[in-house]
């Protein structure tokens, strides 16, 4: 705007030469305009960068944990016996427990760590209490039950931390959970660990390296 | 020009320049200040970022950044904090609810009138008058 008010001041009686520094005027606008446009495209993708890191920090981790923990587990209730079976599942459960604690080595932190584990460690002490309740009429629905209440609780924290495509991938488990239960044509729990464990792996994944790859 | 593109342009008017009466934040207005702001604004509410990965994402080196990082906290737009790993120090720093506010403020303002310039190119006779 400046370099524009010069040329004007200096715009002389001649038509052809003012035609020509209205020219270079229009240009020196577009110019600024061009720059002030890319200025404001750098500073919403420098914000978007730092909040897909924050998200990919916060989630990245544990869901990789949680989707192997799954896709593992539930596979290991279904395939295998005695105790080997037991020992797949503890193993499977100790792993997700550690990756969900990596989040807090991160260079980005949501300032919600500590609320979210008390959050996660009262669905933890809920969980039998609400199977008491449900008495559920197999084993096999007993393990459904509860994929499906841990897939709402990290629905519910992925809708209150506006993160949609998270928000979808854990109601996607519950309603596979519920799939799972009424179908007959293949093994319940393997199903269920399979098609919700893996699209959590899935996108663990995916934001470990675009967390990674942002800062 | 049609009654709607009338009606539309003067309302723009109005707008634009009830933002021209306030003038553009003094402190963002620095290029390497707003990045910044704008990096913090992405974190989450109550979200910090360490002064390292900070550095890193902007591409500023530590000196720069951290003079930049003093004058927003200084006028309240970014807080900072501490944490310890034995004696090993990490610094955190996030947006305050001031700082959010003020950056909205400025990049609405600065989209506004690169906004009502794109859609005001001046016609033939302004030119003239020009």
């Amino acid at each position: 705007m400046l370099r524009g008010t010069k040329y004007m001041d200096s715009v002389s009686s001649s038509r052809p030469l003012e035609r020509i520094r209205f020219s270079r005027y229009a240009r020196g606008v577009s110019y600024e305009l061009d720059r002030a446009e890319a200025s404001l495209r750098e500073i919403g993708a420098l914000a978007d960068r730092t909040r897909r890191a924050s998200r990919s920090m916060a989630t990245g981790f544990p869901l990789i944990g949680w989707g192997a923990a799954w896709t593992a587990g539930y596979a290991a209730l279904d395939l295998l016996d005695g105790v080997v079976r037991i020992a797949v599942v503890v193993l499977a459960w100790v792993f997700a427990m550690l990756m969900s604690w990596m989040p807090l080595r991160a260079v980005i932190r949501t300032g919600v760590e500590s609320r979210m584990r008390w959050a996660w460690m009262a669905v933890m002490v809920a969980s039998p209490f609400l199977v008491a309740a449900g008495q559920p009429a197999s084993m096999v629905h007993l393990a459904l039950l509860l994929g499906a209440l841990w897939g709402m609780a990290m629905c519910l924290y992925a809708i209150t931390a506006h993160d949609t495509v998270f928000a979808v991938v854990a109601m996607f488990g519950v309603v596979v959970a519920g799939i799972a239960g009424i179908q007959e044509a293949v093994p319940a729990l393997l199903l269920f660990g399979l098609a919700s464990g893996l699209t959590m792996l899935a996108l663990g994944i995916y934001r470990v390296i675009v967390g990674l790859r942002h800062v | 020009m049609s009654d709607e593109q009338t009606l539309r342009s003067s309302e723009l008017s109005a707008e634009l320049g009830e933002r021209l009466r306030t003038p553009f934040d003094a402190v963002l207005s620095d290029p390497s200040r707003l990045r910044i702001q704008a990096a913090l604004h992405g974190l989450a509410p109550s979200g910090s970022i360490r002064f390292t990965a900070l550095a890193r994402a902007l591409h500023l080196s530590d000196g720069n950044l951290s003079s930049h990082l003093a004058a927003l906290c200084e006028v309240g737009y970014a807080t900072s904090s501490s944490t310890f790993t034995g004696k090993r120090r990490t610094r955190w720093y996030s947006a305050t609810a001031a700082g959010r506010a003020a950056f909205e403020a400025h990049v609405g303002a600065l989209q506004l009138i690169v906004d009502s310039s794109r859609m005001a190119p001046p016609d033939n006779d302004e030119r003239d008058q020009i």
